[in-house]
């Protein structure tokens, strides 16, 4: 193979992300008959969310995927997409993202990288100890979040004490009431066992999270064009592909969480998008960001 | 890779300190195996070291060295003389039994072994004990520090196989008792067949226990706020080490008085440079991670192992061998960073819990820190007692016999380090 | 236990011997008591940023944010100017023990290929360490939004303050191992 691309991410391999990255293997691989492919390292082999954006950056990388609320400190306009309830689906996510490419590559292209591919980390909800019906049971538990301050802000606005902390530490967390809950994807509630530490799953859908793939802009440019070709193409099949086997996922394991005895809660989301709207004017602060945001949000 | 490899221990044995020597491996590696930049070196240095969980390294160590300054530590050993001082070759089992306590307490083996070496070796002297025999035994009690919790290697551990913490601390109290009741037991047979010197002088007294008891009760507090704090939900793992601090810094400052505001900067700055000398050999250990990860060289290993046997107790027995071998060499920490993302998906497969793999990797490596040529405990141990480390080194067979032994019943076991996870979890 | 400021000018006490030698050797003590001072102020500032987060947490139902974040920084700081700390005080782990059994011309050239090596090392990291910082100045942390150059400054200045700390302990070894191997016996004992 003339071409071997080093792709780091943080999933553990065999979830929904590191998935999408082998099914671009396979395009990529096919498309060049062989002259090209991904060496994938999943679960942080190569270093952390941070490491990966910047290892990219810094040309120690080929390839990184991480999750937007990562990569929107690198590309400022992703922030966007930190925004709870942008998309009421994964299928229109894609449909929004797949009509918006260009510009959505514009941006991180101003940051130094080439966007290959727009892959999603699932539709977050709530893990909680004590069931969550309705937002008002919100008040004032102690939710973890991701140290992102959109994500911070939402949950404050949702009336609940938003509590970022290392991932690694949630579970024990959970189990002795540090916090109440935390947010995330029905994913890694089945990865991580949080379901024996939190079990009420309350599917409220705050957050449609993407996770770009990205490259360093000069060498996808000294590129040959028809590998860049390949890739862009692999890249933009392997997320029709990624996102309609991340739905595909929802349900089998929604139904694995009733069986293990979850309690599954479906909140009003109503008040969650009312309590959201205010964060819609005051996160958006560039005109590069509202441009995107009236972009992926007009009809 | 085999350049970098011999070329490592090459610059071992030149006396460079170990953090270089990774350091300088990793570079001719990178520069002659690899395209990426030498920023690469920087990046992963920082990578290493910036993890909050990794906080409670400096935080547990600033709190043992308070513990030995100001008075906790040497309570401890009186309370452990008034509770088993009767028994002949006491004071081995003092040793023994502080040595575990203060791992209770501690995340590094070290500092406690500086610290009962310190208090209990002149009490020997001046009883005729075998030297030799204590330092060794005092370097394998306090090695035990990373295997009872709180432990500062199976924080790295439970991080790098993704494991809970709270699951892997529980899972090491079983195996941590096991080698304790051994040593006690190999300690007496020796003290039996020793002669008059080990016969006992303090006869057993309820109001000296009781005494010693009230004397200790303050420095108590510490453990006792730690699994306190954690079990009732009020902070984390990392977090008790904070708290941790503060509560020794209340003790020994305000209860027992041993300790004045004028001595903490030299406390704190010792505390910072011993964490220091840890905590940049995670970093730089992460730079060799990356290289054997991006080199393919997991898979080599994998490889070999899986070619070499499908049974997983032939399995584990060269685990074992492996990691003992490791453990002389190299200090336990890079040991788990490299070692263990490359053993467990291989022991996952067998269906090895890797709670379980977990402890059994903590316990070689906290043998590692009593073996030849580089036991960290072991070289402790021998200088504070004023002995050579190859005088101390000819008697650490009884303590290290009592650790395979311990090893092998782990290993072949797992409801020794499975049982209590499972009850409390 | 020795006052460690005192044994901090025995270290330098070979430089401060020769007149010529006075002025870096008074540069070195100002280093280092400057390196001393922050690394206390960082160790101060990361516990009591976490003590303030778990009471804010548990008594207040508040979580500060930028608490954990900003400890990691000083935690990044704190090891970096540790590392050199511990260089002063012979403290990181090394086996020396063959070596010190060497026929002399053998040590000295043993720790004369270890100080060249080492000072390579020490020396790239540095220099790699730029271009992280560049990237630094231009994205700012997660939580707090302040640049990344804070933390990212630590691996120049700690790394540069480990490299002028090893090549002050190493020199006397490569001019005269056994002499710096007593001095540093001395050391020890004090
Ligand atoms: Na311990
Ligand atoms: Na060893």
């Amino acid at each position: 193979q003339e071409y071997s691309f080093q792709v780091a991410h943080t999933n553990a391999a065999g979830e929904v992300q590191d998935m999408g990255l082998q099914k671009m293997k396979d395009l990529l691989e096919a498309k060049t008959d062989g002259a090209a492919t991904l060496e994938i390292f999943a679960g942080g082999q190569l270093g952390d969310e941070q490491q990966t954006v910047e290892g990219v950056m810094l040309g120690s990388l080929d390839i990184g995927m991480t999750s937007n609320a990562m990569l929107s400190n690198y590309v400022d306009d992703y922030k966007v997409f930190d925004l709870p309830f942008l998309f009421p689906s994964i299928p229109s996510l894609g449909e929004k993202v797949d009509a918006n490419f260009d510009m959505m590559e514009d941006s991180a292209n101003g940051a130094g990288f080439q966007l290959l591919a727009v892959f999603s980390s699932g539709i977050r909800h709530l893990m909680t100890s004590e069931p969550v019906e309705d937002i008002a049971d919100l008040e004032g538990m102690k939710i973890r979040t991701m140290q992102n301050p959109i994500h911070v802000e939402a949950f404050r606005a949702y009336g609940a004490n938003p509590t970022p902390m290392s991932y690694s530490e949630l579970y024990g967390a959970l189990q002795s009431g540090v916090v109440d809950g935390a947010e995330g994807a029905s994913t890694g509630y089945d990865g991580m066992k949080f379901y024996e530490v939190a079990p009420s799953f309350a599917l409220v859908g705050w957050l449609n999270m993407t996770a770009p793939v990205t490259m360093k802009k000069d060498a996808f440019d000294a590129l040959p064009e028809d590998i860049q070709t390949a890739l862009m193409e692999a890249g933009a099949e392997a997320a029709s592909w990624q996102r309609q086997y991340v739905v595909d996922q929802e349900q089998p394991l929604l139904d694995s969480f009733a069986e293990m005895g979850v309690t599954i809660t479906e909140p009003d989301t109503a008040p969650f998008i009312e309590a959201s709207q205010p964060l819609y004017e005051s996160q958006l602060t560039t005109d590069g960001q509202k441009a995107l945001f009236d972009a992926l949000t007009s009809e | 890779m085999i350049w970098a490899g011999s070329g490592f221990l090459l610059l071992l044995v030149s006396g460079i300190p170990i953090v270089l020597a990774l350091g300088i491996a990793a570079l001719v590696a990178i520069e002659f195996t690899t395209t990426a930049p030498i920023s690469i070196v920087a990046q992963r240095v920082y990578g290493g070291i910036s993890s909050f969980t990794l906080m409670a390294i400096p935080f547990f160590v600033a709190s043992g060295l308070l513990m030995e300054a100001g008075g906790i530590a040497r309570r401890f050993v009186n309370l452990a003389g008034a509770l088993v001082g009767w028994i002949t070759g006491s004071l081995y089992l003092v040793s023994i039994v502080t040595g575990t306590g203060l791992a209770a307490i501690s995340g590094s083996g070290s500092a406690d072994t500086a610290a009962i070496s310190a208090v209990m070796t002149p009490e020997m002297r001046k009883r005729g004990y075998d030297i030799d025999l204590a330092s060794a035994v005092i370097a394998a009690s306090g090695s035990l520090a990373s295997v009872i919790p709180p432990s500062i290697v199976m924080i790295v551990i439970a991080i790098t196989a993704n494991q809970s913490i709270g699951a892997m601390f529980l899972g090491g109290i079983v195996p941590g008792l096991l080698v304790m009741t051994g040593l006690m037991l190999g300690c007496w047979l020796f003290a039996k067949r020793g002669g008059e010197a080990y016969r006992d002088r303090e006869p057993f007294t309820l109001g000296r226990l009781g005494r010693s008891f009230l004397e200790a009760v303050p420095g108590m507090l510490v453990p006792v706020v730690i699994l306190g704090g954690i079990v009732g939900g009020v902070f984390t793992a990392t977090e008790a080490a904070c708290v941790a601090l503060f509560t020794t810094l209340i003790v020994t400052m305000f209860i027992y008085r041993e300790i004045t505001v004028r001595d903490l900067p030299r406390i704190f700055l010792r505390a910072i440079s011993l964490s220091a000398t840890v905590l940049i050999i995670v970093a730089t250990a992460s730079v060799f991670t990356w290289i054997i990860a991006t080199q393919g060289f997991p898979a080599m290993l994998r490889d070999w192992l899986t070619g070499v046997t499908s049974n997983p107790v032939a399995f584990l027995l060269i685990v074992n061998v492996l990691l003992l071998v490791v453990g002389m060499f190299m200090e336990s920490i890079s040991a788990v960073l490299i070692l263990l993302p490359i053993l467990l998906p291989i022991a996952q497969s067998y269906g090895i819990n890797p709670v379980q793999f977990g402890v059994i990797t903590a316990l070689n490596l906290s043998i590692g820190l009593i073996t030849p040529p580089y036991g960290i405990c072991l070289y402790v141990a021998s200088t504070v007692a004023g002995r050579r480390i190859e005088q101390v080194s000819r008697k650490v067979w009884l303590p290290l016999g009592c650790m395979l032994v311990a090893l092998m019943l782990v290993t072949f076991v797992p409801a020794i380090s499975l049982w209590l996870p499972s009850v409390l979890l | 236990m020795p006052d460690r400021t005192t044994s901090n000018s025995d270290t330098s006490g070979s430089l401060t011997a020769s007149p010529l030698l006075r002025i870096p050797g008074l540069c070195l003590t100002i280093l280092r008591r400057i390196v001393d001072v922050a690394a206390l102020l960082l160790l101060a500032y990361m516990s009591c940023a976490i003590l303030a987060q778990i009471i804010g947490r548990y008594f207040f139902n508040y979580s500060i944010a930028w608490s954990e974040e900003t400890a990691t920084f000083a935690q990044v700081w704190l090891i970096l100017l540790g590392a050199g700390i511990a260089m002063r005080f012979n403290q990181h782990v090394g086996v020396d023990v063959l070596i010190r059994k060497a026929p002399l011309p053998v040590q000295r050239l043993c720790n004369g290929a270890g100080l060249l090596l080492g000072l390579w090392f020490l020396g790239v990291v540095v220099v790699g360490s730029l271009s992280m910082l560049s990237i630094g100045f231009m994205i700012k942390s997660p939580a707090l939004q302040i640049p990344m150059a804070v933390p990212y400054m630590a691996l120049p200045v700690g790394f540069g303050y480990f490299l002028i700390e090893f090549a002050v302990t190493t020199l006397p070894r490569v001019i005269d191992p056994d002499r710096a191997a007593a001095s540093e016996k001395e050391e020890a004992k004090a």
